[in-house]
């Protein structure tokens, strides 16, 4: 299950995030700001897992802390920065 | 009404405008397999390349930066008077105590010049062991932060066969390189 998360972070995000970006300009403002919370989140989760995979030089454990962060992150910083973006959205009135 | 003029011939100015208006589509359906090539293969391997560019960065530094010890010794006795391999994995198991002695020993690194033997765990921290062949005094015990990092430069750090998403990430840069390289050097052939 983990090695799944992290292949979906790994692969899955960015083609879909691509996949968005594609028609950028035809989307609405809510549309828009959702995108930008998931790209952010995206690359949040991407340096957050990638300074949690180096530091420190040693093999994390698939169920610890360290572990979790690294193999789910990027999946999670993705879902959560859409999440983020569509509650801005909602605030902003789009 | 008036005799109608004949074309005039085609020049050779002609002729070469006829050939690179039938080659304009061929380049611009090419241009448009590069563009989308270098972003699609730039975007899918951002994440492991980036780790593979910091991995590297690290493990050109390990000494410097301490991930791998460097034990300088000279050997105190003949080499032919070194303790037995049994008795020096004894003596290493001692002195790393822990995860490591229960994980076990991976490798031995025996130096014979230095008149030093490396003894490798096979826990997560990867511990070292370094003694003294002859004497069997424990000159240093520490981490081997650098085969950890080779391993997650390799992608090995997940399996064997997880070495294939380097290799993955190394096509696609060079994918990217080329269609790079191709874009800058044909402008007039981008995308309008």
């Amino acid at each position: 299950m983990t090695k799944l998360a992290f292949l979906l972070g790994l692969f899955a995000v960015p083609l879909a995030l691509l996949f968005a970006g594609h028609s950028f300009r035809r989307r609405s403002a809510r549309g828009r700001t959702v995108f930008w919370g998931a790209v952010v989140g995206y690359f949040a989760g991407v340096l957050l897992a990638t300074t949690l995979a180096l530091v420190p030089a040693v093999q994390w454990l698939d169920h610890a802390p360290r572990g979790v962060a690294v193999q789910w992150g990027m999946l999670l910083g993705a879902l959560l920065g859409t999440a983020a973006g569509w509650t801005l959205a909602l605030r902003r009135g789009r | 009404m008036p005799a109608r003029t004949p074309e005039p011939a085609p020049t050779a100015e002609h002729r070469q405008g006829r050939r690179e208006r039938r080659q304009q589509p061929d380049r611009r359906r090419t241009a448009r397999v590069m563009f989308y090539a270098h972003l699609w293969f730039g975007v899918l391997t951002t994440a492991i390349l980036l780790i593979v560019a910091l991995t590297g960065v690290l493990l050109n530094h390990k000494r410097g930066l301490g991930l791998m010890p460097e034990v300088e010794h000279t050997a105190s006795g003949d080499f032919a008077a070194a303790l037995p391999l049994a008795r020096l994995v004894e003596l290493a198991t001692a002195a790393a105590g822990g995860e490591a002695a229960a994980a076990g020993v991976d490798r031995m690194d025996v130096r014979p010049g230095d008149g030093l033997v490396k003894v490798r765990f096979d826990d997560r921290a990867v511990t070292e062991v370094t003694l003294d062949v002859v004497s069997g005094q424990v000159l240093h015990t520490g981490a081997r932060g650098d085969v950890f990092l080779e391993k997650l430069h390799s992608g090995e750090i997940m399996g064997k066969r997880w070495v294939l998403l380097s290799d993955m990430a190394a096509l696609g840069l060079v994918i990217a390189l080329l269609s790079g390289i191709w874009l800058w050097l044909y402008p007039k052939s981008r995308l309008q």
